[in-house]
């Protein structure tokens, strides 16, 4: 009997074990920001566009400076399931794919997430996805979306 | 100056004088740029959070922290006379604090101003990027062995002049080229094996979303398969049949490019190119007068995840690849992916006319392939029939199954198997695999 115990002590804390590892992928709140001067009407539509290459130019005419985070962040698994219905390794498949094939159109820079607010807050025509947390710290960002998981 | 850009301004002082430091000169290697911009990045990071640690544990009262000159106005008018006393020690050693934090903030903004610099000089420098694969080859054909094959070794080397120029090329090694001269001085040939090609050589001009040129060689903007080739992102090594025989491969030339939104959220991308047309010999010069033609236009719908329907159609009236016969081509193509699922098919036709009217023939090629993708695994299917020439039997018709392991974004393992049949009663049905590691050795 005891020997039966401890092995269903041991199971159980196998089981807490795996669902606390799964946890964080859920836990993070990703928000779309664009600079506080961009005054384009940006819906979630138009972000995937942008992140699916098919628009690169604002209205006003300037060049979109595109944002990503590196593959392996949480926050980029989030954001590319979200708006592209894919994982972040297809996404940034597609991106190097449209790089040799010299289709693509946009400017794409993949940094950090605290770098990508930093960016975002100093160039106006930029856009990218940060955690929540990191958003409400940094000056001179707006929030255009906040992405449902 | 507020204190967070004293922060910021601080941070990147600090990694700009750890990079210059470091001894590594802009004239260094992009990659070695790259690196070190990599390295400055996280130094950044870690930095801000030191910084914003270090300014919690100084107990710096909030109204000392804008500048010297409010830090004293603002304490004096607030403590008493006693308080004074300790408050103007604090503040000699804040002042002292601030001091320092303003000294590193000039150097900080110097620092900015290089930073972007820096980055400026790496995004217009020349890049480097490519792809290579291996293959182990086997067919059910007698005779035939199985084999490794390194077939492909592709440099891409592209450079962003400014915002709208950029050039782009690609030059291929095939199957590992060899060439040796004779030692005679005589400049002959003693081996030669492989092929070193230069497939793409282009500069483009981005004026808008609606209106680019391109000017040089390039692929020829034709179907999916035609452009969207390259072994790490496609499921399998071997192409669909009538690919490269219906259009050409190549086009050197001049091309007008871009998309237009005509209806919220429907898309039309369309590209036009004039060019030399097919030739055996190219890049140099044009075999004859006239110049080949083409249009591409595809319709991105909001259907599905992705949504692309599309046609293409070709004109060359001396096809020199062809015995100058009059050659007109035509083609559709559509793709969409519901979640895991993707559909790619491409059917395309050719009229070959001759001056002799009886030498007259049409080529015809088509193909479907179902794509299924799951973590990091693809299994598809595809079927395949290309018929070179309508008024001799030859019609090939091929079955190909496939499955690939994506390691990571640049790193695929493919196997793929493919049977072909002819109509010909004479000719056996040939099946053959091709087990593939290709990689992408871009960013």
């Amino acid at each position: 009997m005891i020997s039966i115990f401890t092995k269903n002590h041991y199971f159980t804390r196998l089981f807490l074990l795996a669902f606390w590892l799964s946890a964080p992928i859920c836990a993070q709140q990703m928000v779309v920001v664009v600079n506080v001067d961009n005054t384009e009407i940006i819906t979630p539509t138009i972000i995937k566009q942008i992140y699916s290459d098919k628009r690169n130019f604002w209205a006003t005419g300037q060049q979109i400076l595109l944002f990503e985070l590196p593959v392996k962040d949480k926050g980029r698994e989030i954001f590319a399931k979200a708006l592209l219905n894919k994982s972040a390794m297809a996404s940034q498949s597609d991106w190097s794919n449209r790089y040799v094939k010299n289709t693509i159109k946009n400017k794409v820079k993949i940094k950090p997430h605290k770098l990508v607010a930093k960016f975002v807050s100093i160039h106006k025509s930029a856009i990218g996805y940060i955690p929540l947390f990191i958003a409400e710290k940094q000056k001179n960002l707006k929030i255009v979306m906040m992405i449902e998981q | 100056m507020k204190i967070s850009s004293y922060i910021y301004c601080f941070i990147l002082g600090f990694s700009l004088s750890v990079y210059a430091t470091s001894g590594h000169a802009t004239t260094n290697p992009e990659d070695k740029q790259s690196a070190k911009i990599m390295q400055l990045e996280q130094r950044i990071v870690e930095l801000e959070s030191l910084v914003q640690l270090l300014l919690k544990q100084s107990k710096l009262p909030s109204s000392l922290k804008p500048t010297e000159h409010d830090l004293s106005t603002k304490i004096a008018s607030k403590v008493n006379a006693n308080q004074q006393v300790i408050n103007q020690k604090a503040i000699a050693t804040n002042t002292a604090e601030l001091s320092n934090i303003a000294e590193m903030a000039e150097q900080a903004e110097m620092a900015i101003y290089s930073y972007e610099d820096l980055s400026e000089e790496i995004n217009n420098s020349i890049k480097i990027s490519g792809y290579a694969d291996v293959e182990y080859k086997g067919s059910g054909e007698d005779g035939v062995n199985e084999q490794f094959r390194m077939h492909h070794l592709s440099l891409f080397f592209t450079k962003q002049f400014d915002n709208k120029i950029k050039f782009f090329s690609e030059i291929e090694y095939e199957d590992t080229p060899k060439l040796e001269g004779k030692n005679d001085g005589s400049g002959d040939l003693k081996l030669s094996s492989g092929k070193i090609f230069v497939e793409a050589v282009n500069f483009d001009w981005n004026y808008s979303q609606h209106f680019n040129l391109r000017a040089g060689r390039f692929f020829t903007p034709a179907g999916i398969w035609s452009e969207d080739h390259y072994p790490p992102f496609v499921p399998t090594q071997e192409r669909p049949l009538h690919i490269r025989k219906i259009f050409p491969q190549l086009v050197d030339g001049l091309s007008l490019f871009g998309s237009t939104e005509f209806v919220p959220n429907h898309f039309f991308n369309y590209t036009s190119f004039i060019g030399n047309g097919e030739s055996n010999v190219s890049g140099k010069k044009d075999l004859n007068s006239s110049k080949a033609v083409g249009f591409k236009g595809d319709y991105h719908a909001p259907w599905l995840d992705d949504f692309t329907l599309g046609f293409t159609l070709y004109n060359d009236n001396n096809d020199s690849s062809n015995n100058e016969a009059e050659k007109f081509s035509y083609g559709y193509h559509l793709k969409f992916r519901h979640e895991k699922f993707t559909v790619q098919t491409e059917y395309a036709k050719a009229d070959l006319h001759f001056d002799n009217t009886l030498e007259d023939y049409k080529s015809e090629g088509y193909y479907s392939q179902f794509l299924y993708q799951f973590d990091q695994w693809g299994l598809g299917y595809r079927f395949d029939v290309f018929t070179k020439n309508d008024t001799e039997l030859g019609k090939i018709k091929r079955n190909s199954v496939f499955i690939n392991y994506h390691l990571n974004e640049k790193f695929t393992l493919k196997g793929e198997f493919h049977q072909d049949s002819q109509d010909e009663l004479m000719i056996e049905d040939y099946s053959f695999y091709i087990f593939s590691i290709t990689g992408y050795l871009g960013k």
